[in-house]
């Protein structure tokens, strides 16, 4: 019953379609990895595009095709949700690990989405962290690293490293409670 | 029909997203730009350089409107009304585009009016300001047309990040690692702004990129109408589009750098419009003179007052520059002549200091003051970057890896220089600086 409920669940959030998407996004952050080197605006926008990417492709497939039916029909989703978003970030993690890109961004982006996924739906689960790389590569264009532009910080940043990582927790608590509007 | 558009104008998903557009222009680098040096050509092209931030959300927002039908399930119940399928889409993408129009013209009239206030040089530049409506216009035309032919609730999220990264990518043609091609992207700059006070505006670029969006608006016309059942002349105009978008993608890629380093396409071309305009230098300084061009002579105290506080250990030593120019050159160009004149790009002045430039500005010029005559900064050896570090840092910055990459032994070196007595280290620069710029001294 486990086993064909997971998959009939992960049919209905199209959980391949997702994966393929994560790897064709980890495969362009591979192709502009020279393009995307660098401290200018430009480059950060190329370094973190495919990270919101991934992060939409995560969220998004939150979104059921049954709506209040399904809410109403069974108390395993919170779980199953849960699984499916550390599943699909784990593998994006896998993929965008091959191309050289930071995790610590990868798991702040996707916490992003996933809280705005919560908080506005999956349709509109982009528009905030679209609006947040663009606002650090404004920052990034100014030449200033304002606290809270943590993708704009060094490698090896303790503080953007915690900011990255408590974006994904809470991503990922919101997401599995309330799952995608 | 009038009121078939008031309704999708009231029913848009644009309105959703216009505080967000809202904070978006309140937070773009523009709003610093503001306080700066007013040239009307470098305000026309932060106002067409919005549309890397305002394209993407028109897109989604034309996306998810797109497929609302679709979402809410009402495919059929809209096909029994009476206007034609066509005509209800291309009112719906003419709702959304009036947002994305709306969402680039309101705060951009506002900029042009604080601008008139301000300009001390040319006059608004049309082109690049309209390039960037028709750039928003065919960002939510295309986003439309997407939603249009692949609903699902994947399409407006990637549909806009999507642009985002083909929109950055072409940018990216300026650094010289994308093809001439990805020039026509809107937020590619349209006008050589290094160059826009000591060249007439050269236009070729602009006239392209308005080209390339109109044939992508066309093309996304086309598909929604093609998509709405009319078939043969949804096909027709999006042909037109493509075709319009292929040779605007030609002609580009047949363009070359010109002198102001501005694109020039053969096809397109003036060649009387590249004479230098005439202007009178203004001057100012104490130990160099330092001349500006007049669209900057509101911060030449500024620019002066830096320069000489980097060249004042070398005051008195050989060879030392007597004047620094402005002119129509890049940081990585900079150089001092033969006939001991320094040229330098025009920096851009926030407040009291050299703004985002201030490293690479401090940088270049202060290799330049310890470089043989005509050697870029890319050529200086180690004694030359340590005494270059040396000078910025009792400026009160530090050097940047673009210009100044160093090492250990550059910077043990530099911080020697500065522990001398002010007396044993300009005996020190006036004994060795020719050896210095000659490339012969070992590290001070």
């Amino acid at each position: 019953m486990t086993i064909r409920l997971i998959g009939l669940y992960t049919r209905s959030r199209r959980v391949d379609w997702c994966l393929a998407v994560i790897a064709v996004t980890a495969g362009l952050r591979w192709m502009v990895r020279t393009q995307g080197t660098g401290p200018d605006a430009f480059a950060i926008l190329l370094r973190l595009v495919p990270l919101i990417a991934a992060g939409v492709v995560v969220t998004a497939g939150l979104a059921g095709p049954f709506g209040l039916v399904e809410r109403s029909a069974s108390t395993w989703l919170p779980w199953l949700r849960c699984g499916q978003v550390l599943a699909t970030t784990l593998v994006a993690s896998g993929a965008f690990a091959l191309s050289g890109t930071s995790m610590r961004d990868l798991a702040g982006f996707i916490g992003l989405t996933l809280l705005t996924g919560a908080a506005l739906g999956p349709a509109r689960c982009w528009t905030v962290p679209l609006g947040y790389a663009l606002a650090c590569a404004g920052e990034a264009y100014l030449d200033e690293q304002p606290w809270w532009a943590w993708p704009l910080r060094a490698a090896g940043d303790t503080g953007a490293l915690a900011m990255g990582m408590a974006l994904l927790v809470a991503g990922v608590v919101a997401a599995s409670a309330t799952g995608t509007r | 029909m009038t009121r078939l558009l008031r309704i999708e104008l009231r029913r848009n998903a644009s309105l959703v997203l216009l505080p967000v557009i809202a904070v978006l222009w309140l937070i773009w680098p523009i709003g610093p730009h503001l306080t700066q040096i007013a040239l009307w050509g470098s305000r026309s092209m932060d106002i067409q350089g919005t549309v890397i931030a305002l394209g993407p959300f028109a897109a989604g927002a034309g996306a998810w409107t797109a497929y609302r039908e679709h979402r809410h399930g009402a495919c059929d119940l809209l096909a029994t009304t009476p206007r034609a399928a066509a005509t209800r889409g291309l009112t719906t993408l003419a709702a959304s585009a009036v947002w994305a129009a709306l969402g680039y013209v309101a705060p951009a009239v506002v900029i042009l009016v604080i601008t008139s206030q301000q300009a001390t040089w040319g006059h608004p530049l049309v082109l690049p300001l309209l390039d960037g409506l028709l750039a928003v216009t065919a960002s939510s035309a295309l986003g439309f047309a997407c939603g249009r032919l692949v609903p699902g609730r994947f399409t407006a999220p990637l549909v806009a990040v999507g642009l985002l990264g083909l929109l950055t990518l072409g940018a990216e043609a300026k650094t010289g690692h994308v093809a001439f091609v990805g020039a026509l992207s809107p937020a590619y700059p349209s006008v050589s702004l290094d160059a826009s006070v000591f060249f007439p505006v050269q236009p070729d670029l602009a006239v392209l990129q308005c080209a390339g969006a109109i044939g992508v608006t066309g093309a996304a016309l086309g598909a929604t109408v093609w998509h709405a059942g009319a078939r043969r002349i949804g096909l027709a105009v999006a042909t037109t589009g493509v075709v319009l978008v292929g040779a605007a993608a030609v002609l580009v890629s047949s363009g070359h750098r010109g002198a102001d380093n501005a694109i020039m396409v053969p096809a397109l071309d003036s060649v009387g419009v590249r004479q230098p305009l005439p202007y009178t230098p203004v001057c100012g300084g104490t130990l160099l003179r330092v001349c500006v061009h007049p669209a900057y002579e509101v911060k030449l105290a500024v620019l002066a007052s830096a320069l000489n506080r980097l060249a004042a250990p070398l005051a008195d030593t050989p060879g030392l520059p007597h004047e620094i120019d402005e002119g129509p050159i890049y940081l990585s160009q900079v150089t001092t002549t033969h006939s001991g004149v320094l040229e330098i790009p025009p920096v851009f002045i926030q407040g009291d200091t050299l703004g985002p430039e201030s490293t690479p500005v401090n940088d270049t010029t202060a290799l330049a003051f310890v470089d043989a005559p005509g050697e870029g900064p890319a050529q200086a050896d180690d004694a030359q970057r340590a005494v270059a570090l040396y000078l910025i840092q009792q400026a009160g910055a530090d050097a940047g890896p673009e210009f100044i990459p160093t090492s250990p032994a550059i910077r043990a070196a530099a911080a020697r220089l500065a522990a001398r007595s002010p007396a044993a280290r300009h005996t020190w620069l006036a004994t060795h600086i020719v050896a210095v710029r000659a490339g012969t001294a070992d590290l001070p």
